[in-house]
């Protein structure tokens, strides 16, 4: 169990380690509807949410979505 | 291609990436715009003045007078009237040309997977998220590229799909359609000239699909936040597990 720092929309916070990106979502109570998220400029598919380990200094950008038109 | 052809395309026909062999791929090419709003207004008409041949242009709402801050389409006096036959006279004023179908009713699946299989490009400028995930399907089912774009309050989002390549992602590896969202113009409101630039960047990636040129958005995420000026890009795969482009 390790603390570590991660940014979150341009924040930095500290989460503990090990940490999956869902129980992250969970954990911030992240319930924006339509998201996706973005690690270090890569988008995370949604089925490897559950997979995908946080890791020390992670820039996380949560995307919401958009629909208008 | 007549004098009065190359005199009105000579501008981009200059440009050796499009020259005679791309304006003749436009001007062969159909491109069908769902939503004549605030994206589907510049994206129509940069299609139509650049001489793409065939415009199918779906919409089943009238001009109202709050639409006219961003859909530059219609004008004053097209009040009330249907905006597929607003558009389509503003269309033909600009390029006499080009061949315009109107389809002034919601699509339903079958007649929306009809035309986008006629369609050599789809240009998603609707408003809600049902039709988004409507028209990826469509696209994905046909195999016929996306470009997709939405704009809300001061923030854009664009991306392209291209079902012709199997690595690439659909709208639904992008965003999940079981949560319920509403996020329209009508109810959080828009700037203008967001919905410009968005509805333009769309009509220069379905040029570039068309004449097959440059690199397109394909794999790629593009935001822009308007307040604040500034572009944000993330890569963008294929889920493995899509319950949508893994059936086809």
């Amino acid at each position: 169990m390790k603390e570590i720092e991660i940014i979150i929309n341009g924040k930095s916070i500290s989460v503990t380690e090990p940490i999956s990106l869902q129980q992250l979502i969970k954990q911030l109570e992240i319930n924006k509807g339509k998201f996706a998220v973005d690690i270090n400029g890569q988008i995370i598919p949604k089925s490897e949410y559950q997979n995908c380990d946080i890791r020390e200094h992670d820039n996380i950008e949560i995307v919401v979505a958009v629909g208008g038109g | 291609m007549n004098d009065e052809q190359l005199l009105r395309y000579s501008r981009q026909m200059m440009l050796p990436e499009i020259d005679a062999e791309g304006q003749q791929r436009l001007t062969d090419a159909r491109v069908l715009i769902i939503g004549l709003g605030g994206l589907g207004s510049p994206s129509s008409m940069y299609l139509a003045s650049a001489g793409v041949g065939h415009l199918v242009l779906v919409d089943f709402d009238k001009v109202d007078l709050s639409n006219l801050q961003r859909q530059i389409i219609h004008s004053t006096p097209d009040i009330g009237r249907p905006k597929t036959e607003s558009a389509r006279e503003t269309l033909k004023t600009l390029n006499p040309e080009i061949k315009i179908t109107t389809i002034d009713h919601a699509l339903d699946e079958k007649e929306l997977l009809e035309q986008a299989r006629l369609a050599d490009v789809i240009i998603d400028a609707s408003d809600n998220f049902r039709t988004r995930f409507a028209i990826n399907k469509a696209s994905v089912e046909s195999k016929t590229p996306l470009v997709s774009g939405a704009a809300i309050r001061f923030e854009g989002q664009i991306s392209v799909f291209d079902p012709r390549n199997d690595e690439s992602p659909c709208y639904r590896c992008l965003y999940n359609d079981d949560v319920a969202t509403q996020e329209t113009c009508t109810a959080n409101g828009v700037i203008a000239p967001l919905l410009g630039i968005i509805g333009s960047i769309q009509a220069n990636e379905a040029m570039k699909l068309i004449m097959n040129i440059g690199e397109t958005l394909n794999g790629k995420l593009m935001l822009l936040d308007v307040m604040h000026m500034e572009w944000n890009q993330a890569r963008l795969g294929k889920d493995p597990k899509c319950p949508v482009c893994n059936h086809f």
